[in-house]
Formats: structure tokens, sequence, C-alpha cells
């Protein structure tokens, strides 16, 4: 069973309070399982382990991270590639709104107009490879990537998993790539040892990027926070659906239908 | 004697955003004596006296859950319960078993398949069409295949 | 022009191809492909975009965007333990060729970026650390739209070790819908 772990970091907050202690909001997908306090950041996420009668697993348990900051670009708004060429769009849009016009003064207001809502012509808006150029917020309004208010468009980024749990081997992380541009290509994930039945802690390292207006640019510092989540690990055993008990028996077949008998 | 595997895929968010068992959700079989509508909810399985017949669910989208909850032969009504207790947990039932060898061949036996989802006291959709057809011992032999496998 | 999401196609379900991860999955009876030396009618592909055609066959046509992250996985229908211990004979997907129209060449313009094995963990620190083994690619960015037919090259075990088989199954396709996000 895939335990899905989402991390919600309010972080302008989290920066304002150097702490994440009551800025993150954790989410997954196994409240039904028995996960308690969703939405909270004390949430315990219950992994359910399923063993055999003879105390071999017969399911894996996996769990998977994934960190959003509330305030950055919706996750499923491609970012990137597609974001890449949006700034080449407005130059475009402006070099025709300049050859359409024939007044001085109003190619000075059309650029002063676009620096306004685009930044200065032909630009690349970000110094930072991985940001999306061009950033807007949910509502389509454009973001300067040199604003100090950026900061909570950036996704913070899990960059370690330790703590209790791994050191007694209840959960093996690894960090695993894909070619996905919404988690900037790189997600974890960990096994989870069903027998080490009870509740563990474990540590998850983020890192945030705290801006500062020195002068005219912005300095990107990156900032490690770490922050204790709670699973809690179940185990049952596996029994057969037809005979509720640990073996197979014969299947329960009704006598087969007279409108299928006739078919025959 | 090799065990028949059914295996059951399900697209989980498209049949909890409306679409039909019929769209989203196939079935599929190993047996060697030759099944009918694979990849659809008609599915018949062509299974010998004897024979162990395992199901087996796999959502499409790997991270959603989904669970047997139950699986019902024969003409039961809709809201009959499903074969399993309702003490174990719905993600630690296995569905396997014996075909009967004392019952005569040829007939098709329907059943319901009772799929539930990672929701506590959500929605138990019912898959209804598949059926296991029992066919004689060497029916499989005819088949061709079933002498010369290598396993 | 701004074209909303769904207008170019016919999706029941809005929006659900934007919020899901869409995995293309191959289910394979190794024991059957293996007896009949073919895999017809023992391997059948299927996905979870709502628009795609030939689900459950082997043409599956997959609707997908431009910029859209693929993920192929494979199934075998025999994956119990035996009671000897031994484990069955399993299959993988060793390449993904894109092909010309006819299926007749390898097509020779890049369709997937990062089109490669995935699953594998940054570093072994633990023999537990999972590994997953799973082929992935996103749809070049710039991909025009269009039936883009490929073919899924799959290596089986047979049982015996150091020996395998190759078989392709040659009927699937991506159909890259019109893009609807980004600078036109």
């Amino acid at each position: 069973m895939q335990n899905s772990i989402v991390l919600l970091v309010d972080v302008e907050a989290a920066l304002a309070d150097s702490d994440l202690a009551d800025n993150v909001y954790l989410v997954d997908n196994t409240r039904a399982l028995g996960s308690r306090d969703e939405g909270r950041a004390t949430m315990v996420s219950c992994v359910a382990g399923v063993h055999n009668p003879d105390g071999s697993p017969a399911a894996e348990a996996v769990l998977n991270w994934i960190a959003y900051g509330i305030s950055a670009l919706p996750p499923t708004l491609p970012r990137s590639f597609n974001l890449r060429s949006h700034h080449v769009a407005h130059d475009h849009a402006l070099l025709e709104k300049l050859a359409a016009t024939t007044h001085p003064r109003d190619v000075a207001a059309l650029l002063a107009a676009h620096h306004e809502e685009h930044g200065a012509f032909g630009a690349q808006r970000s110094a930072m490879p991985y940001l999306p150029v061009d950033p807007r917020s949910a509502t389509g309004e454009f973001v300067s990537p040199d604003a100090v208010d950026y900061a909570a468009h950036l996704n913070p980024e899990i960059v370690a998993i330790r703590g209790e749990a791994v050191e007694k081997g209840v959960i093996f992380p690894a960090l695993y790539g894909s070619p996905d541009f919404y988690t900037e290509g790189w997600y974890w994930s960990a096994s989870v040892d069903t027998n080490k039945v009870g509740l563990h802690d474990y540590i998850l390292d983020l890192r945030l990027l705290r801006p500062t207006r020195s002068g005219g640019a912005v300095t990107w510092a990156p900032e490690i926070h770490p922050f204790k989540v709670q699973i809690e690990v179940s185990a049952s055993t596996m029994v057969n659906g037809f005979t509720g008990g640990p073996l197979p028996g014969v299947l329960p077949l009704a006598p087969p239908l007279p409108a299928a008998e006739g078919a025959l | 004697m090799t065990p028949v595997n059914i295996q059951v895929f399900v697209d989980v968010i498209a049949l909890l955003s409306g679409a039909s068992p019929a769209q989203a959700v196939h079935l599929f079989d190993d047996s060697s004596a030759g099944s009918e509508a694979l990849g659809t909810t008609g599915l018949v399985s062509s299974v010998l006296p004897g024979q162990l017949v395992r199901w087996t669910v796999t959502p499409l989208d790997v991270q959603t859950q989904v669970w047997i909850r139950g699986i019902a032969f024969g003409a039961a009504p809709p809201d009959a319960p499903p074969s399993a207790a309702d003490d174990p947990p719905v993600w630690s039932r296995r569905f396997e078993g014996y075909v009967p060898a004392d019952i005569f061949p040829g007939a098709p036996h329907p059943y319901r398949l009772d799929l539930c989802f990672g929701a506590a006291n959500g929605p138990i959709v019912a898959v209804e069409g598949p059926a296991l057809r029992l066919v004689p011992p060497c029916a499989d032999m005819v088949a061709g295949d079933g002498a010369s496998r290598l396993l | 022009m701004t074209l909303r999401p769904d207008d170019t196609i016919n999706n029941p379900f809005p929006g659900q191809l934007a919020s899901t991860q869409l995995n293309i999955v191959t289910l394979v009876d190794v024991a059957g492909t293996l007896a009949a030396g073919a895999l017809d009618g023992h391997a059948w592909m299927m996905d979870n975009s709502p628009d795609s055609r030939g689900k459950a066959s082997a043409g599956l046509e997959t609707a997908c965007r431009a910029g859209q992250v693929l993920n192929w996985l494979i199934y075998c229908a025999d994956t119990t333990r035996r009671p000897d211990g031994r484990w069955p004979p399993f299959a993988r997907i060793v390449n993904i060729v894109f092909l010309s129209e006819d299926r007749s060449s390898v097509f020779g313009v890049k369709i997937c970026a990062d089109l490669k094995i995935y699953g594998g963990p940054d570093a072994i620190r633990h023999p537990y650390t999972p590994s997953y083994q799973y082929w992935a690619g996103a749809v070049m960015p710039n991909l025009a739209p269009g039936l883009y037919p490929y073919r899924l090259v799959l290596e089986l075990e047979t049982g015996i070790p150091g020996e395998t088989r190759h078989h392709a199954l040659d009927g699937p396709a991506l159909r890259v819908l019109v893009s609807t996000y980004g600078a036109a």
C-alpha cells in the first residue's frame, strides 16, 4: 500500500517565525485506515501492514512525501517548460503594439506599462535557473521574482529524512529521480518494516529560501528547518476472503442460473 | 495444475468520478483453457475442477486505494452481504479458492465483485458481469498449450 | 486566443488529466507468452487517461499533452510465490522506441524527454531501501499534436537462469492533444 504524505508549508509565516511548528499542515491518504489529526502539524499517519499467517509480509508498505508551499503555484499548473516561453510571448505582444504606434509619447507609455507588468523587455526574469519564469499568483497577477514576497512562491524542499524511525530500521528512505517537472524531478520514498508495530518519530529536514534585499538585489539564503513527524505502524493477518480463515476453501459457487443453462 | 490468476485493474478516479464499471474496470486471466471477453467486466474465465482461482486488484494510477470487499456467486441480490466477514479489514483479505470438483462442467457461474476504496464508510462499487465457466479436465490440453507450458 | 483545457477534447471527467499521474500499464501473461512463443493474446495495455482509445488491448492509444509526464508500468499475471519458494518468471520493459507513422522505421524526432528507466534510489542506503523499476518520460513540450506510434520491447524471464526471451508490442501509440497552456 502506498501512503502519500503531503506537507503544506506556509513559507512566509515559517520564515517570519523562523520555525515550522505552527506553519505546516499535513494531509495523507490513509485517514480511513486510522490516521489522526489530518490537516494539522501533529498528524499521525497510519501504516497498515499485512502479514501472512507465517509472519512474512503479505503486502509492501511504502511512504511517499511531497512538500508544497501554500501560496506556491498550484502543482497542476505546468511550470518550467511551458512558462519558459512566456516572456517571449509578452515581448512579441509589446513589439506588435510598438509597431502599430505612431507617436513617441505612446511608445514611452507602452514601454513603461510593459515594464510595470512584466519587467524589462527581453530580460531573463530570474537569476535562479530552477524558478518559474514569469510567476503569477493564483488570480493571475504577476509577481516579480525580485520581490521579497516571491518567497511564498517557492516550494519548500525535503533535503533529508532521518531520526528514530530511520535509525531503528522502521523506515528506509531514499531520494528518487523522476522526469516530473512539478517536483523538480525528485521525490522521497521509503519502505516500511511493518513488523515494527507502534508509534515512531522521524525528522524531515525542509529547506526554505529566505530572500533579503541588499541594495537593488535580492539574495536567497537557504535555511534548513527540521520538522518532526509520526507514523503509527499496525499489522493485521491476511485472511481468506471467502472462508474467513487462513486457508482457501472450495469456492462458494451457487447453482447455475436457469437462464444460463438454457443458453447452452 | 497451475492456478488461474484473475487480475482486476481499476481506474479508481474515473470510477469515483462517474465512469461506469464497464469503462473503468478491466478483468483479465491467464487461464490456459481459453477465456472470453478479456479486458472487460464480462470476462468469462475457463477453470478446471479442483483448480485454484485467485483474484487480485490493482489501481491503474498506483497511488489510490482499491480493495475487493467481497465476491458473491450466483444471482445474489444487490444488497446481499459479501462473502467475507466484516471483521478483518478489507486490505487484509485475500480472495482465492478451489473450483468444486463435483459440479457439472459447462455452465457459467456469474459473480459480483464488490470494490471499495480508501475512505471510511465510502462507496462500494459492484462489478457485475464476470463469470467462471467450468470446463472438463482435458480442455486445457485440447486448447494446445496446456501440455507444452514450460512451467 | 485562449482555449479552455477541455475545449479540444471530449473529456467526460474534466480536470482529471491535470491532477493525476498518467500511467500506461501493461499486463503480461508470462507463462502464456512463453508457451505460445508470442505476446499475441497474452499482453494487454491500458491507462488512466480518460480520452484514450483501445484500452485493455494491445493497440492502446494514450491521449496526452505536450509536457506531460508518462509512466510505463508492467505487471505479470502470476506474481505469487510458489510453494517451493521460487518466484514465477517476470517480465520487464527494456526499451520504448518511437516509430514512423506506418511503424516501418524508427521515428527521427525526439518524442519524450528523459525517457528511461526510473525507480532506483539515489544511493543504496540499506537492502530494504525500495527499488521500483518503471519507465517514464515527459512528452516534449514543443511536440506537435498528432499520433505517435511506438514499440514496447519486453524481456521475459523463462525460469531458466540466464535465459530470457525478447518480445515487442508494436501496437501502442501516443495521441498528443492540442496543448492549451503556455504561449501559443
